[in-house]
């Protein structure tokens, strides 16, 4: 009985150290639809296949903090606005699977995004400012895998660690993003001049 | 009564502890000045190139918010800028190595990355011996992170790091690029001697390849 005993209170103590210590995970979500309200600009007069890499859908940022753990599952986000945005710069768009074009499908480069950089900070005080900074490398490549112009785009979003939704951060952060990459893919020197040389 | 222990002993106290030990630690900025103001510099075909080892701790510490000497990553500062009318070139860091003097013979015809886009995760020139390997902040930052005070410190020097390390990029005419490149090495024996620091540029329409050598000497503080 005494044993017993001893052995329940050795579960017991087990199970509390347990809950102590795991902590919660805390997941903060990309909105699940895509960002559409691009400005209006001149497309670049190809066809390209968007390249979803698995690598690309599992990106993500974990980030352990006293006992908690903090998820962005970033990838799946950038997966699916990443069509979307090629839309609206190029005159064509097909969506590959890591990098298998459908069938009967031709295009004349490759847009590869790549997630570079995730980061959440958080302030001392919930007061402090939480910043959340995505960096995504965009490659396109002729269909040899030559490549014709790759670069490396910042988004970032600032709030109050502990005022501001975490979710809304992220949002404004992928939106900026977003911009930015439209904006850079559209005032490239290099990849207009492929695109006339593609013409020719 | 209440308000007068708000007004002269809370509000006092929360201000002083968000002055002092805990407000959150502040992001410092990277300005850099043209790559021809730079002791390091060189260009070549309309695309000037500067590099600028930093081995002073108290530079580091200023700019980094960490010793990363201490955690065996020396950063090296590059400039590129694009004066050219009409090309473009691609900069990424993976093609950017140091190599021993010893090696440099042997070391600088591998174009590893340049062929088929620059997203490699490392630096196989890097990896040869007598070479120094490339490092990703994100990789060393567990390093970082645990000797940072704070949570919310450690976070802030990741993002820092993250914010002046050196992207892959596509200089067109009248761009500049600028950033960091970490190379990692063993503390226990940090390099010392004549290195070169390479890098390698692609032109975009043609993929020609130019490559910048620049002889420097690692000499770390102990």
């Amino acid at each position: 009985m005494k044993q017993l005993k001893l052995s329940q209170i050795a579960i017991a103590f087990v199970a509390v150290i347990s809950f102590l210590t795991v902590g919660c995970t805390h997941m903060i979500r990309p909105p699940s639809q895509p960002f559409t309200a691009y400005v209006g600009q001149e497309k670049v007069p190809m066809k390209v296949g968007v390249n979803l890499t698995d690598d690309l859908r599992n990106a993500k940022s974990v980030y352990h903090s006293m006992g908690d753990t903090w998820v962005i599952p970033i990838g799946g986000s950038i997966a699916t606005n990443a069509p979307v945005l090629a839309e609206q710069t190029f005159d064509g768009v097909v969506v590959m699977n890591n990098g298998v074009l459908p069938s009967g499908q031709q295009v004349d480069a490759i847009l590869t995004p790549r997630v570079a950089y995730i980061n959440r900070t958080v302030g001392a005080t919930s007061f402090g400012d939480s910043i959340v900074d995505i960096k995504v490398e965009w490659t396109l490549a002729d269909t040899s895998g030559n490549t014709i112009w790759v670069n490396t785009v910042d988004g970032q979003a600032k709030g109050s660690t502990g005022w501001t939704n975490p979710k809304t951060i992220l949002k404004k952060a992928i939106e900026n993003l977003l911009r930015n990459s439209q904006q850079e893919l559209n005032s490239s020197p290099a990849i207009r001049e492929f695109a006339k040389q593609r013409a020719h | 009564m209440k308000l007068k222990i708000v007004s002269q002993i809370v509000l006092p106290a929360t201000a002083l502890l968000l002055a002092t030990g805990c407000s959150t630690m502040s992001v410092s900025t990277l300005t850099t000045g043209q790559a021809d103001s730079y002791a390091q510099h060189q260009e070549q075909n309309g695309l000037a190139v500067a590099i600028q080892p930093m081995t002073d701790k108290r530079e580091i510490n200023q700019l980094f918010k960490t010793d990363l000497l201490e955690n065996g990553l020396f950063p090296i500062l590059v400039v590129a800028e694009n004066g050219g009318k009409d090309a473009s070139f691609i900069i990424a860091k993976e093609n950017v190595s140091v190599i021993s003097q010893t090696n440099i013979a042997t070391s600088t015809g591998h174009d590893k990355n340049l062929g088929s886009g620059a997203s490699g995760a490392a630096n196989a020139t890097g990896i040869a011996a007598g070479a120094m390997i490339l490092a990703s902040p994100l990789l060393a930052a567990p390093l970082i992170i645990a000797s940072a005070k704070l949570a919310s410190d450690a976070t802030v020097v990741q993002y820092n790091l993250a914010d002046k390390e050196l992207y892959s990029r596509t200089l067109g005419p009248g761009d500049k690029e600028q950033g960091f490149v970490f190379f990692q090495f063993q503390k226990k024996s940090p390099p010392a001697g004549d290195y070169h620091v390479v890098l390698k540029a692609k032109n975009a329409s043609t993929g020609g390849i130019t490559t910048y050598d620049f002889p420097i000497t690692i000499n770390l503080p102990k």
